[in-house]
């Protein structure tokens, strides 16, 4: 029932703030060509929107973000974001749950406890990516309703970005997993596991701050040493690796080796985490 | 210690230590369970045979339910060596669809339905699919629950939910069955059915029953274990324990009323002592005056209760004795109590 309602709450949840986010963004679109001549939609404002990625992205990055329905953007950037928030609110009772009610006793004679970790893990990481699957194609379906984008378009893009959201919506899971099965408490197991969530995006904020105030010192001393429009070499923020969306911008782009360097170092932290986790609740006492 | 092996025998169902055996159905060897400073068994050994009815007894924090866990493999020893049939607990390969665990306060997944669960449980255990739903319905057949196949567990009352939990328990054909307070919170009539499933498990498996229920335990079990600040305090067959193979309790009642109608106590000299005494195999008769309880010891290889029942009997109505109950031995309640703080 907690996991009907659950899906129920986060596909209109889900579609209620993509369809406000999209709103908001015509909005402030519309607000800026004002004047222009231009009207948001057409195809002068197409050709306008290409080259302002492209000049960002780059031409292959930016073509690809271009041709994209703003709204099933806006829905890859909420679900990204309501991920950890979803999986915190499916995942915390999974063990901690029947810890308390003992009822993993039936299953911890019969089978392997590190199989019962991997099956709520994988269990919980399956309803997600099929309640953000559901929100995927009501946002397809109300942007080909509404004539924004043709249907091959939109499929193609939906789907994309509902498998970018898997690796990362995967290592949610396994914290979520591992926090639960620590607590015979589900109160405690969700506050603990909200807690984490937190502290994790605070390590990304601060992994950002780092990696600003290095790159600042690398202009500083290059404009210092005479070098004309220095251009910064890329630093790593491994505080901000450990907060799982941080692969999910990397898994966005089209090269095959960026993509790579993001969903590798993502599967292997998934598992990373469903290793410790199952080592851990096979030592556990039921 | 002394008790503990003056009770166990070689043809007990709780063999003594150091004779591990093809016999042994569990073991447990020198083991020690530590709750932080808290010791729940300490340093604790004993055998359990293959094919007994055993109970796990003793008061509250004696360190039976510790035990019983550590059976089944929900808590590890911190010292020694616990194994059944052979397996460690937790080797679930070789144990799988040989143990059969009713814990004693794990809910039903309230969400699922007994027949799914029954199902689910008999398809982990390694049973065919067909053959999964068979046990499964057969099985709730004999807690009489067919008709909840489809009930959710979580609309169970607390009895069928203890009913549906022995059958889960029971799935397949298991070799060792632990039952932890099997009848607690049952009605008096299916706490009698379920002891008398659990009298038929007699000679098909092991069953090792953890329970309060003294009297229970003495009707169910053909051998125990009493703990009691978590060490053993006595082992053995149940009969050994109760001493009811070697002891014939007669209470009698000794006040009487006078033709007046007033009351008085019959002498004790009235009792016909050396008449007991000479009943053949009869080592020792007293006569406990507070309980007015008149307790014969003989040696089993001379006699048979029975027939010092019926010896003792005819002595006592020769005399015009009133005879209010007899008894073989002291009941396993009494002998706890004496065992236990």
């Amino acid at each position: 029932m907690k996991g009907i309602l659950l899906t129920v709450f986060a596909v209109l949840g889900g579609f209620g703030v993509t369809m406000l986010a999209y709103w908001l963004f015509t909005i402030f679109i519309a607000d800026k060509i004002a004047g222009t001549g231009v009207t948001y939609g057409s195809p002068e404002w197409q050709e306008l929107k290409r080259k302002g990625f492209e000049e960002v992205l780059g031409v292959e990055q930016g073509g690809f973000f271009a041709q994209m329905p703003e709204a099933l953007f806006a829905m890859f950037q909420i679900t990204v974001w309501l991920t950890p928030l979803l999986v915190a609110l499916m995942s915390f009772d999974a063990i901690s749950a029947e810890m308390q009610h003992r009822s993993l006793r039936y299953w911890s004679v019969r089978c392997r406890k590190e199989s019962l970790f991997l099956g709520k893990a994988f269990g919980q990481w399956s309803v997600v990516a099929i309640v953000w699957l559901i929100l995927d194609l009501v946002v397809v379906i109300v942007t080909v309703a509404r004539g924004q984008a043709p249907l091959g378009t939109c499929l193609l893009y939906a789907v994309r970005l509902w498998l970018f959201t898997l690796p990362t919506a995967l290592v949610w899971s396994a914290w979520a997993t591992l926090v639960s099965s620590a607590f015979k408490s589900p109160p405690l197991a969700l506050f603990s596991i909200l807690g984490l969530f937190f502290v994790l995006f605070v390590l990304r904020s601060v992994g950002d701050i780092w990696a600003a105030f290095q790159v600042a010192q690398e202009v500083k001393d290059a404009i210092a040493k005479g070098v004309e429009n220095p251009v910064p070499t890329k630093h790593i923020r491994p505080l901000a690796y450990l907060y799982p969306n941080e692969y999910s911008d990397l898994m966005l782009s089209v090269r095959a080796g960026e993509f790579m360097k993001g969903l590798l170092p993502c599967l292997a932290y998934a598992a990373a985490l469903l290793g410790l986790g199952s080592w851990s609740f096979r030592r556990r006492e039921v | 210690m002394s008790e503990v092996e003056s009770v166990a025998d070689s043809a007990s169902p709780v063999a003594p230590k150091g004779k591990r055996t093809a016999e042994t159905a569990i073991l447990f060897e020198g083991v020690t369970k530590r709750f932080g400073q808290k010791v729940a068994v300490d340093k604790t050994s004993f055998r359990i045979k293959k094919g007994s009815v055993c109970g796990l007894i003793g008061p509250n924090g004696a360190g039976k339910t510790t035990s019983f866990s550590m059976m089944a493999g929900y808590l590890d020893p911190n010292e020694g060596m616990v194994q059944v049939l052979d397996y460690g607990p937790r080797q679930l390969d070789g144990l799988r669809g040989k143990l059969g665990v009713l814990p004693q306060d794990a809910l039903l997944p309230a969400s699922d339905r007994v027949g799914e669960f029954l199902l689910h449980m008999a398809l982990l255990q390694g049973l065919p699919a067909q053959k999964a739903e068979q046990s499964a319905r057969a099985r709730l057949a004999e807690v009489e629950g067919v008709d909840w196949w489809n009930t959710r567990c979580g609309a169970l009352s607390h009895g069928m939910a203890k009913r549906v939990a022995f059958a889960q328990a029971m799935l397949g054909e298991p070799e060792v069955v632990l039952l932890d307070e099997p009848t607690a919170g049952l009605d008096p009539r299916v706490a009698y059915e379920m002891r008398m499933l659990i009298k038929r498990l007699r000679g098909k498996c092991t069953v090792v029953i953890s329970s309060h229920n003294l009297q229970e335990l003495e009707q169910i079990c053909d051998a125990a274990i009493v703990l009691d600040h978590g060490s053993v305090v006595a082992q053995g067959r149940m009969s050994e324990l109760t001493a009811a193979s070697s002891e014939v309790r007669i209470t009698l009642k000794m006040s009487r009323r006078d033709q007046n109608g007033s009351v008085y106590r019959v002498p004790e000299g009235d009792l016909p002592m050396q008449a007991l005494r000479e009943i053949i195999g009869v080592t020792a008769v007293n006569f406990e005056a507070d309980g007015s309880e008149l307790v014969l010891n003989f040696d089993r290889k001379l006699a048979e209760a029975e027939v010092v029942i019926g010896c003792a009997l005819s002595a006592l109505l020769q005399r015009q004795m009133y005879i209010s109950a007899v008894s073989k031995g002291r009941g396993l309640e009494a002998r706890v109590m004496d065992l236990t703080d």
